[in-house]
């Protein structure tokens, strides 16, 4: 089976629903002082303060973006503002569709995606009133998510900002909360998807936010925010922070942007930028992806999907 | 495949620290005067165009201490709010304010159980 879309596949909504609730639920053993120990002797310089309180498999997830997001590179950082932010986020949604099949003991669970262009054909305030937005699928587009089954996903880690810088707060357990259409008006749109794929080269020099091709369109960059990051901006509230991963819609977001890098490689080869020794490092074909849930992998590894999923549909 | 354990979830990170730390330790240096500096750089008509921006940025009189940059096409972000751009810092600054301000930060129980480790003595 492959990954589907979430809105003509019931299945792979309630499987997906249900999923991220039993993991958000599942303790993992690891508590807030346990991370906080870990960074403190890793030198990562991340700050962190609240409470102590057990965590949650699906918190895992959540603090490895934040770390990620967290170490810088001579461009961007592991995760994002450079070449790496594709293949990345390929590894780390393959590491969460292992853990739901895991915890639902089935093992042809795929992560399903959000067509959001299709939603950006629509009028403005159309777009935060389809069905994903009811309590069927993700529930409420503003305020607290009061309904369905995202509404038992809690909120233990949110990133926020000080004056002195970032800082990543233990909380007591709270739900999550949106802000549609607020920052930004609009979803992206089918224009938007085409303009990225018209781009021909993957990434070049200076490998970074102000690069041109793929990669830096679809991550949002240029012009910006457009696509992957409109997306994030659109939906707000807890898609906002380094905790994005937090609201279940990150991963449905990610699996439409994965969606998209395929399509773009089905059509211009498995390209990928920079290839060792030249290019950004940490970016490079070859060179080892941050990963502290299971072993790391490199983009190479993953710029054929195949042996983890396809898609239901490459039309974009 | 298993739950996690915290052995599984430190292990992969500790064998690339080293390296990631150098890296870590730079960045932080330029950053202690609370200041931003971003290099933008073109090509034209065989010309080498270099742009040098540097943003020191103080709220109520105190340095702000998230990292700034600006984009090629003049517009900010910063790391605070990581997907977003403005057009002007003014308007970023506002719109972190807005976003944070209500934020009820918990009494801290992390730092105080904190041990260090001990380092053994050559």
């Amino acid at each position: 089976m492959p990954r589907e879309n979430i809105l003509t596949s019931q299945t792979a909504r309630d499987d997906f629903l249900d999923g991220v609730r039993q993991l958000d639920q599942e303790s993992s053993g690891i508590t807030a002082a346990n991370l906080f120990t870990w960074l403190q002797n890793n030198g990562i310089n991340l700050s962190m303060q609240g409470v102590n309180q057990n965590l949650s498999t699906y918190d895992l997830f959540v603090f490895w973006h934040v770390v990620a997001m967290t170490i810088p590179l001579a461009t961007g950082n592991m995760a994002h503002a450079g070449p790496i932010f594709l293949p990345w986020h390929r590894m780390y949604l393959i590491r969460l569709e292992e853990q739901v099949r895991r915890i639902l003991q089935k093992p042809n669970f795929f992560l399903p995606y959000w067509d959001w262009a299709a939603d950006g054909q629509l009028g403005e305030v159309a777009q935060r009133q389809t069905q994903l937005w009811t309590s069927q699928y993700l529930g409420e587009s503003r305020g607290q998510v009061a309904s369905g089954l995202t509404s038992q996903i809690q909120v233990r880690l949110t990133q926020v900002n000080t004056l002195s810088g970032s800082v990543l707060v233990s909380h007591a357990p709270r739900n999550l909360e949106r802000n549609a259409g607020s920052d930004v008006r609009t979803l992206p749109d089918k224009t938007d998807t085409a303009q990225a794929m018209n781009e021909s080269i993957y990434d070049q020099a200076p490998w970074s936010v102000n690069s041109s091709g793929f990669r830096n369109r679809l991550e949002g960059w240029i012009n910006g925010p457009q696509l992957h990051n409109r997306v994030h901006v659109w939906v707000g509230g807890d898609m906002g922070p380094g905790t994005s991963p937090n609201d279940p819609v990150f991963y449905l977001n990610h699996c439409n942007v994965d969606r998209i890098w395929e399509a773009w490689m089905v059509a211009n080869g498995r390209n990928y930028l920079p290839v060792t020794p030249m290019g950004a490092q940490g970016h490079r074909l070859n060179d080892l992806m941050l990963s502290i849930l299971d072993a790391s992998m490199r983009p190479s590894d993953v710029l054929d999907p195949n042996p983890w999923y396809t898609y239901d549909s490459l039309v974009v | 495949m298993e739950k996690y354990d915290l052995k599984e979830l430190v292990k992969p990170l500790k064998r690339k620290l080293p390296q990631r730390a150098k890296v870590h330790i730079d960045a932080h240096a330029k950053m202690s005067h609370r200041s931003f500096t971003s290099v933008r750089s073109s090509e034209y008509m065989d010309r080498d165009i270099r742009v040098e921006t540097t943003y020191k940025i103080t709220i109520d009189g105190k340095p702000f201490g998230t990292h700034v940059g600006v984009l090629n096409d003049g517009r900010v972000y910063c790391h605070a709010l990581p997907q977003y751009s403005f057009p002007s810092a003014i308007g970023m600054i506002k719109k972190i304010i807005r976003t944070y301000h209500d934020f009820d930060m918990p009494e801290d129980e992390l730092r105080k159980n904190y041990q260090k480790p001990k380092t053994s003595k050559k």
